[in-house]
């Protein structure tokens, strides 16, 4: 689904990224890396198996798009306590097999709790905002004068309504008119509803497919 | 036994020959249940069997009246277990009464989520000889480091009002506290109160374990019960359901001004706040002696109610279950049943309210809420005449409880694996545990999931000597705060800006509100402020215009039994008889439902087809109560959409269910045969059920609400980090979440098969959902194609559940939908 954002054609993917073919970058938001183990960590039992689905799901991405440059729109990872070996092992020789990919972190609200990954993970990381025009890459979904901000931070979803009392939250990639949010990538994380203005476009992710919603007058 | 017998000749009484039957049970040696109607004599049968042991083992006393040291009296010797704290008040002071006057030397404390820390503090240095407590405290009593030693004197265990424990997780709760008991306190003998009901022997077999035998003893024959009806004056066509029925006000309040002191009973407590404020817009003069109770309240609400009512200076008290069980309010004289009776053993149960004196009648009105609801008062009426009482159905080990009471043992000293297993065994509940589930549990618990070792961040205990101990404070904190949310959902205490606690309501009512909206609240109009340190800040609303907190877990089903005695009497109805006051107020009603559509004898089952601009409906009646009716929608849903791609809505009271599809749904084909090797219709056969019913609870996402409760309890998901803030925010999920992760990277976990398992055996009575499809299957089906909704359909229709049910593709299905603009988190 290619949707056209301050005159750039945007690439909108069932995995819940964007791609934006003209730089080849791709954009992940709020993948939370980690958060299971930090549960783990404090004694709430969660199976293992998010972060390598995750970081399956980024290659698929990475073999359909061929990008130049990775970079995750802040929340990289959850919380300290979620800083673990195993899991920076895997992130580490994951990264090593994309080693033709740039990658960047801008660091999102719990990037700034939880601390950076450690140098032989290999992914830069920078408070942000970084700057590619027309946009600003950022976290926090915040209007910018340098740009149109493409953010993560709310993990928005969308909630529909159909005849007979039919009802269904998915989420959502929702474009403003200075801000675009994408949803969150990780899988063991939540959502909220996205505010709805008259001058927002919203797609939802629906299993494979990303649709187009009209906001009703 | 002479001084108790002295003791009840000083009162005037003589005792009863089950209370001296109990007391020399007791004294050989013997555990057992004691079941008889409320306010004869349980309580005394049950206590004096210690006090006698104590009084023959050590004849001097203390003079009468001298206050007892805590540091004298003997150490524990007595636990009496209620189920709800507002029964511990009253309790203790009935208790106390024959301990002060017969100058014996014990101390007698009460213990419960309502007990003050500086009493708290002084039972953690000693206990009193006799606590009177809740399941949960007595669990948290096991958590303590010294939970080897502080039972060793231990003489009895009472456990209060069982029947309504049993069948609950609560009830399994207390199963393996008894357990435990059984091996920190040999010689302590259990005994249970409880009311009469179905199953008696299942009763004292989950009480007392797979080991012992158990007495049962009869108390004194009930009471002579009366069940009437207010009548509406006119009744109108269609039920009044979406009204509230609060039309029935004015003779609601005319019977109040007949009595005494009146109990108006609802079934949900948005009811008891409905109610309340109805009944003093029509008495304002009543103000200061009408009152609410219901369990969210603040203690000290509770406290005055319950004391105005004892002391009868209050009139009427509009309440839920919370005034149930065996609290002794004598001076109450009338008793009104808000809405559906439910059942019959409630209805004797709350009737059992009034005339709370051997001897005495009483008294219970019904007050339908809807006018079908006459037709199920007198079918309790049928019920209780011909003696039909409904049984309790038992929970079937609960994995999530043990792995709660696993962690509460390993806090209480620790275990030996094996040496738990054994006494875990000896329940009721876990009788049939096997070797792997007890170890998926010891995994779960302790180094966590199917792969032993594999998770090394996760392992919570230690072995210490060979015995598995929790070192971890910060989880045994947690864990101490984990117990006693096994029945409700995360709660918030209400509390005025600067002021007075008002009590608590689920968050997820709190979460629904914004800035200024109004709410109704303990009888007060509220305006909501904010949310802040797990409290709702509310001042005072200037009117009484509002919303009514909605609150869970008071959905109770039409039993079984009843749901038999209504179809008879609509088969009646169906013939053109009607007997009795309430049939015939409501004979015109159903006339218009036998005109426009049709009235089903007990061999038959009635569908209505109904378009409308909402889309294609079909009403479905099997007359069994709302659960099994969930579990029957979820399955014809479910059946009709593998036919074609189709997406339901479903809606369940006890009389029927409701479909709702945006598309026509291929009913004709379903009811027929179509199936090369079955002989029934497609749509109701009870075979292929092993399958079906999963798949269409999945399909419904019944699993995944159920599994909420499940994650609470096996310590998943944690209602309260008192420390609230970023890092404690960084630590939640939803109990979904949960389930989307185990259903994706661990399909094996054994909690998600217990969900599965409950929704089954509990919420949807399976063994109820077989037998209604065989009577289903050979049901005569009448489906008719009425104009409008009928009186039937017509409740359905504004009562509506949030079941889905979906074969289309999830895009083909959004095509036809746009944006809810509601606000957010709707």
């Amino acid at each position: 689904m290619i949707a056209s954002i301050a005159g750039e054609d945007l690439e909108l993917c069932v995995e819940r990224a964007v791609y934006w073919p003209r730089r080849r970058m791709l954009l992940i938001a709020d993948p939370h890396f980690g958060k299971a183990a930090s549960f783990r960590a404090l004694g709430v039992y969660v199976p293992h198996g998010t972060t390598t689905s995750a970081l399956e799901r980024i290659n698929t991405l990475i073999i359909q798009k061929q990008p130049e440059h990775l970079v995750f729109l802040g929340d990289f990872l959850h919380a300290r306590e979620g800083r673990n070996v195993e899991t920076f092992t895997d992130l580490a020789s994951w990264r090593a097999s994309h080693a033709a990919v740039t990658m960047q972190i801008v660091r999102g609200n719990h990037d700034k709790r939880t601390g950076d990954p450690p140098a032989y993970v290999g992914i830069d990381f920078v408070d942000g905002p970084i700057i590619e025009p027309p946009f600003v890459l950022m976290h926090h979904p915040i209007a910018s004068e340098q740009g149109y901000v493409l953010a993560g931070h709310i993990h928005p979803c969308a909630t529909l309504v159909g005849p007979a009392h039919q009802r269904v939250r998915l989420p959502c990639f929702a474009f403003g008119t200075q801000v675009g949010i994408l949803p969150a990538f990780g899988e063991f994380t939540g959502c909220a509803e996205v505010a709805k203005a008259s001058d927002t476009h919203i797609w939802v992710v629906a299993d494979d497919h990303i649709l187009r919603v009209d906001i009703p007058r | 036994m002479n001084e108790i017998e002295a003791w009840f000749a000083s009162r005037g009484w003589s005792s009863l020959a089950f209370q001296r039957e109990v007391w020399n049970e007791y004294l050989g040696g013997s555990s057992g249940l004691i079941h008889s109607a409320t306010g004869t004599g349980k309580t005394l049968a049950a206590w004096c069997g210690p006090l006698i042991e104590f009084l023959d083992a050590r004849p001097e006393r203390s003079e009468t009246g001298k206050k007892v040291r805590r540091s004298t009296a003997p150490p524990l010797r007595v636990l009496w277990i209620t189920p709800l704290r507002a029964l511990a008040a009253d309790t203790l002071a009935s208790l106390s009464a024959p301990i002060v006057e017969l100058g014996i030397p014990w101390t007698i404390e009460s213990r419960t989520g309502d007990t003050a820390p500086s009493q708290r503090a002084r039972q953690g240095k000693r206990l009193p000889t006799a606590l009177v407590t809740t399941p949960e405290s007595v669990t948290l009593l096991l958590t303590r480091p010294d939970a080897r030693d502080i039972f060793n004197d231990l003489k009895a265990i009472v456990v209060d009002e069982w029947h309504e424990l049993m069948g609950t997780k609560r009830g399994v709760q207390v199963e393996l506290a008894l357990a435990r008991f059984r091996t920190l306190a040999p010689d302590a003998r259990t005994w249970g109160l409880s009311a009469t009901i179905g199953n008696l022997d299942d009763a004292a077999h989950a009480l007392l374990g797979t080991q012992g035998t158990a007495r049962i003893v009869e108390g004194a024959k009930s009471k002579r019960i009366i069940v009437d009806s207010l009548i509406p004056p006119v009744v109108e066509r269609f039920p009044w359901a979406g009204h509230l029925g609060t039309q029935m006000v004015p003779q609601v309040v005319a019977a109040i001004e007949e009595g005494q002191t009146s109990i108006v009973f609802t079934n949900t407590r948005s009811q008891t706040e409905i109610w309340y404020q109805a009944i003093l817009a029509a008495r304002p003069e009543w103000a200061g002696t009408i009152a609410l109770h219901h369990g969210s309240l603040d203690r000290k609400r509770r406290d005055w109610v319950e004391n105005g009512m004892r002391s009868g200076t209050l009139r009427c008290v509009v309440a839920t279950a919370s005034l149930d069980l065996g609290v002794d309010f004598s001076p109450v004289d009338r008793v009104l049943q808000i809405g559906s009776p439910k059942g019959v053993a409630r209805i004797l149960q709350r009737a059992g309210r009034s005339g709370h004196r051997p001897g005495e009648l009483s008294r219970i009105t019904c007050v339908p809420s809807n006018a079908l609801e006459l037709l199920e008062v007198a079918a309790v009426r049928d019920g209780f005449e011909s003696g039909v009482i409904e049984g309790r159905l038992q929970v079937e080990r609960p994995l999530d409880v043990l792995a709660q009471h696993v962690v509460t043992v390993a806090l209480g000293g620790g275990f030996l694996a094996d040496e738990l297993l054994r006494e875990v065994r000896t329940t009721r509940a876990y009788s049939e545990l096997t070797d792997d589930e007890w170890h998926w549990v010891l995994r779960f618990v302790g180094t966590g999931g199917e792969s032993l070792g594999a998770y090394p961040e996760y392992a919570r205990l230690e072995i210490e000597n060979g015995r598995y101990v929790l070192n971890n404070r910060e989880l045994a904190r947690r864990h101490r705060m984990s117990i006693g949310t096994i029945v409700s959902d995360a709660h918030i205490v209400v509390q005025f800006q600067g002021g007075r606690v008002l009590g608590s309501v689920e968050e997820s009512f709190v979460a629904r509100m914004k800035a200024g909206d109004r709410f109704f609240f303990a009888g007060t109009p509220l305006v909501f402020i904010r949310v802040r340190d797990m409290r709702a800040w509310v001042r005072r609303a200037p009117n009484t215009r509002g919303a009514i907190p909605r609150w869970m877990g008071s959905r109770m089903p039409l039993s079984g039994e009843l749901a038999h005695l209504l179809r008879n009497r609509l088969g009646e109805a169906a013939n053109g008889i009607y007997r009795g006051a309430e049939l015939q107020s409501v004979e015109q009603l159903l006339k218009i439902q036998q005109k426009w559509s049709g009235i089903p004898h007990p061999d038959e089952l009635l569908i209505e087809r109904i378009k409308t601009r909402d889309g294609f409906h079909l009403f479905i009646y099997p007359f069994e109560g709302r659960l099994v009716h969930e579990g029957l929608a979820a399955l014809f849903a479910y059946r009709l959409s593998k036919l074609t791609p189709i997406s339901f809505v479903m809606s369940s009271n006890d009389w029927g269910f409701e479909l709702l599809s945006p598309t026509e749904p291929p009913l004709d084909q379903a009811l027929s045969v179509i199936q090369s090797d079955a002989t029934d219709p497609f749509l109701l056969s009870p075979h292929h059920l092993a399958h079906d019913i999963p798949a269409s609870l999945n399909a419904a996402e019944m699993a995944k609400r159920q599994f909420r409760e499940i994650a609470r309890v096996a310590g998943l998901v944690f209602p309260g980090f008192p420390r609230s803030g970023k890092t404690a925010r960084q630590l939640q999920a939803s109990s979904g979440l949960f389930f989307d992760v185990f259903e994706k990277y661990e399909p094996g976990n054994l909690l998600l098969a217990q969900a599965h398992r409950e929704v089954l055996e509990r919420q949807l009575e399976r063994s109820r959902l077989g037998r209604t499809l065989e009577r289903l299957s050979q049901s005569r089906v009448v489906l008719t194609e009425p104009k409008r909704f009928t009186p039937f359909s017509f409740p359905l229709l504004i009562d509506r559940t949030r079941n889905r049910v979906s074969s289309e593709k999830l895009a083909d299905r959004i095509k036809r939908m746009q944006l809810a603009l509601e606000k957010a988190a709707g």
